[in-house]
């Protein structure tokens, strides 16, 4: 599946882009595909949420539709 | 029922006076408002400049605190405002406004609006220092 990720604050920070577009089958799939290529990911991504198609997610092993967007959000530091 | 009287996010001044007038009403005995500022330090470090960053669903999820806050209260009326993009040393990022018959709800009524804001609205802060080092902030 084709799936866009995009990266808030700190999490584009660490990616050093915007937005991925890669394949995959699971959220999961989706973030270790993010973190082989760009691997300063792996230390903000255990303190991260997830919206699929800007709903929240809860579980990772979810499958992800063709061209679904995964948006990668750090704690909030609003007010 | 309380109503939600204002809610968005903007990139403009936002005026606390402005918040205050959305919630007045005849029935209301009390308006207690907040507004979040920015400052120039944090941990003890001069802070030169600051911006924060919005999610696109920002807006929708702060109408949605609004409403949970103003069920869940009894208040008379709601207004809540968060800016976004850069924003000057000494003026509102946050900004609350809550009118209720006495002022004991509109004070609790208004902490909750401003934690719950802080806990669930997707925006993140990143700041400079003086030094020209830079951090988004609650993200080490």
């Amino acid at each position: 599946m084709a799936v866009t990720v995009r990266f808030y604050a700190a999490a584009r920070k660490a990616a050093g882009v915007t937005e991925l577009k890669l394949d995959a089958a699971t959220a999961m799939q989706v973030l270790d595909k993010a973190v082989e290529t760009h691997p300063n990911l792996a230390q903000v991504l255990p303190q991260c949420s997830f919206l699929l198609n800007e709903v929240a997610l809860h579980d990772l092993n979810t499958q992800v539709l063709d061209n679904a967007t995964l948006d990668v959000l750090p704690p909030f530091a609003g007010g | 029922m309380a109503n939600v009287a204002r809610a968005f996010v903007t990139t403009d001044v936002i005026l606390v006076s402005e918040l205050a007038a959305a919630v007045r009403s005849n029935t209301a005995g009390a308006i207690v408002t907040f507004s979040g500022d920015v400052r120039d330090n944090d941990h003890g470090r001069d802070v030169s400049s600051l911006e924060y960053e919005a999610h696109p669903t920002a807006q929708n999820l702060l109408e949605k605190v609004a409403s949970e806050i103003a069920a869940r209260h009894e208040v008379l009326s709601v207004a809540v405002a968060h800016r976004h993009g850069p924003i000057p040393i000494g003026e509102s990022a946050l900004v609350a406004a809550v009118s209720a018959k006495h002022r004991k709800a509109a004070f609790d009524a208004c902490a909750d609006l401003v934690d719950e804001v802080k806990a669930q609205i997707p925006i993140w802060k990143h700041q400079v220092f003086a030094d020209g080092t830079d951090e988004w902030v609650n993200c080490a």
